[in-house]
C-alpha cells in the first residue's frame, strides 16, 4: 500500500474513532502511525473532518417535523386501507351529511351554529373511526388556503394565534347541506386539531351554544365560533386533545 | 400491508425519533431547500410505513431509510446519472490550504451550502460521512456503489470541499474589502436618526 492508497483509505476513517477497528482502516492507521508525514496529515484531516462534522450535526430539523411525520403517518395510515376502497370512504361521508340534509329537508328546520357544531363533531367521530384521506397535503398554510379558495371552499379564514403558530399539514373539502366545508388540519407538538370552516351564510341562527366555549361532543373536544363571514368548529383529534393550545 | 396498529406503534415512533434529524441533515444537504428536505424525510417515513415491514433484518432499518431518501431525491430530480466528474489529481496543485480553525469560524449554513455545491458524485457520500453515523461500507450500501468507489469519492470530495470553502472564504473577504457590507446596527441607527 503506497501513501496515496493509505490516504484514500484514511479519508474514510471517521474522526470519532468509530472505524478504528475496521480491518482496512486499522491497517492504514498502523502505517500512518509509523510515518511522521502521514501522521501529521492524518491529524490535520481529523481536525478538519471533526470541524465540518460538528457543523453538519448542529443543523436541527424544524421543531415540528417529528410531530408532522407521526401525524402524517396517522392520517395516511387508514388511507392505505381506504385507497383500496376509497369510494366507500367518500360514500360514508356523503351519506352522513346526506342523512342530516334529508332530515333537515323533511323538517325544514333552519341550520343553527349548534347544528353545524354537532354535525361536524359526529362527522369527525366517523372519520376518526373509519379513517379518511386528505385532499391536499402541505405544510404551508398559505398554500393550503390558496388551494381551498381555488376549489371554491372557504379559505380566507383569519386564524387564531394558536393556529397561526401551529403546523398545518393539509386539508379536505366536505359537503354540508349543500355548502362546502373546509377542513384544515394542524399539528402542535404531539397533538392535532382540525378546523372546519363554512360560510356564515350557511347558518341562519347563531344561538343555542356559547361561542368560544369548549365542550365534549360525540366524544371529542369542540369549540365553535363565528366572525363576520364564516363559522368555525375546531375539533380535537382525540378526546384528550388540549384545544387551548390551538386557540 | 402495514396495519394501523403497526404504524402507530412505539417502534415506529422510536424509529422516527432516532433518525429524523440525521435524515433531515442528509436531505438538506442534497436538496439545499428546507421545504424539500422536510418533504423528503416525510416521504421516506411514509415509504417505511408502507413497506418497512418487508425488511426482515430490523437492524438494517437505518440503512434502508437513508437509501430510500436518496432514491426519493434522485427520483424527484429525475436525474440521469451522468454527472460531471472532476479529476482532482488534475487540479491538485491548485488545492487551497484550509484548516480546521477556518472551518470553525464558518457557520453550519455555509458548510451545508458548500456541500451542496459539490459534484453530485461527492455530495451524498460526503454528507453521509460527516453525519458520522455511517461507516464507509454502509455508505456504499446506501448509495449502491462499490466500497472502493465510496473511498475514492470521499477522498476526492473532501479536496473539493476544501476548495469550495476556501473560495467562499475568499469571496467574503473580497466583499468586505470592497466595503459592501454595512453593519446592520449602524444602518438601523442611521435610519432611526433620520
Amino acid at each position: 500500500m503506497n501513501k496515496e492508497e493509505i490516504k484514500m483509505h484514511l479519508a474514510s476513517c471517521r474522526p470519532c474513532g468509530a472505524d478504528d477497528h475496521d480491518p482496512v482502516i486499522a491497517e492504514a492507521l498502523a502505517k500512518a502511525r509509523q510515518d511522521a508525514e502521514l501522521a501529521k496529515w492524518l491529524a490535520q484531516e481529523h481536525k478538519f473532518d471533526g470541524a465540518v462534522a460538528a457543523h453538519v450535526r448542529s443543523i436541527e430539523a424544524p421543531a415540528c417535523l417529528r410531530a408532522r411525520i407521526l401525524a402524517g403517518a396517522r392520517v395516511c395510515q387508514p388511507a392505505a386501507r381506504w385507497r383500496r376502497r376509497v369510494w366507500l370512504a367518500a360514500a360514508a361521508v356523503v351519506m352522513a351529511f346526506g342523512a342530516v340534509l334529508l332530515r333537515e329537508q323533511f323538517f325544514t328546520k333552519p341550520a343553527t351554529l349548534l347544528d353545524y357544531r354537532n354535525d361536524v363533531a359526529s362527522t369527525w367521530q366517523g372519520m376518526a373511526r373509519d379513517g379518511f384521506d386528505l385532499d391536499m397535503e402541505h405544510g404551508d398554510v398559505m398554500k393550503v388556503k390558496a388551494w381551498l379558495v381555488e376549489k371554491g371552499a372557504p379559505g380566507g379564514a383569519e386564524l387564531r394565534p394558536g393556529l397561526q403558530t401551529a403546523e398545518p399539514f393539509g386539508c379536505k373539502i366536505i359537503d354540508w347541506r349543500g355548502h362546502k366545508v373546509s377542513m384544515m388540519c394542524f399539528g402542535r407538538n404531539e397533538e392535532e386539531a382540525h378546523l372546519f370552516i363554512v360560510s356564515r351564510d350557511a347558518i341562519r341562527e347563531m344561538g343555542g351554544i356559547e361561542q368560544g366555549r369548549m365542550e365534549q361532543v360525540s366524544g371529542y373536544p369542540v369549540i365553535a365560533w363565528t366572525d363576520g363571514t364564516q363559522a368555525y368548529v375546531l375539533v380535537g383529534h382525540t378526546s384528550e386533545t388540549d384545544l387551548k393550545e390551538f386557540l | 400491508m402495514a396495519t394501523n396498529s403497526e404504524r402507530a406503534n412505539p417502534e415506529f415512533e422510536q424509529l422516527v425519533g432516532d433518525h429524523y434529524q440525521g435524515l433531515y441533515r442528509f436531505a438538506l444537504s442534497l436538496s439545499q431547500r428546507i421545504a424539500e428536505a422536510e418533504d423528503l424525510v416525510q416521504q421516506t417515513f411514509m415509504r417505511w410505513a408502507e413497506k418497512g415491514h418487508q425488511l426482515r433484518e430490523r437492524a438494517k432499518a437505518r440503512t434502508w431509510l437513508y437509501t430510500t431518501l436518496y432514491r426519493e431525491f434522485l427520483g424527484g430530480q429525475r436525474r440521469v446519472v451522468r454527472f460531471p466528474h472532476t479529476e482532482i489529481e488534475e487540479a491538485e496543485h491548485e488545492l487551497p490550504v484550509i484548516d480546521s480553525d477556518t472551518v470553525n469560524k464558518l457557520d453550519a449554513k455555509s458548510i451545508i451550502a458548500a456541500l451542496g455545491e459539490l459534484d453530485e458524485n461527492y455530495k451524498a457520500p460526503l454528507t453521509l460521512f460527516y453525519l458520522q453515523d455511517h461507516a464507509y461500507h454502509e455508505i456504499a450500501e446506501i448509495l449502491d456503489v462499490p466500497i472502493g468507489t465510496v473511498m475514492s469519492r470521499l477522498s476526492r470530495g473532501k479536496e473539493q470541499l476544501k476548495k469550495k470553502l476556501a473560495d467562499s472564504k475568499g469571496r467574503a473577504a473580497q466583499i468586505r474589502a470592497a466595503g459592501n457590507i454595512i453593519p446592520f446596527e449602524t444602518e438601523r441607527r442611521k435610519a432611526a436618526n433620520e
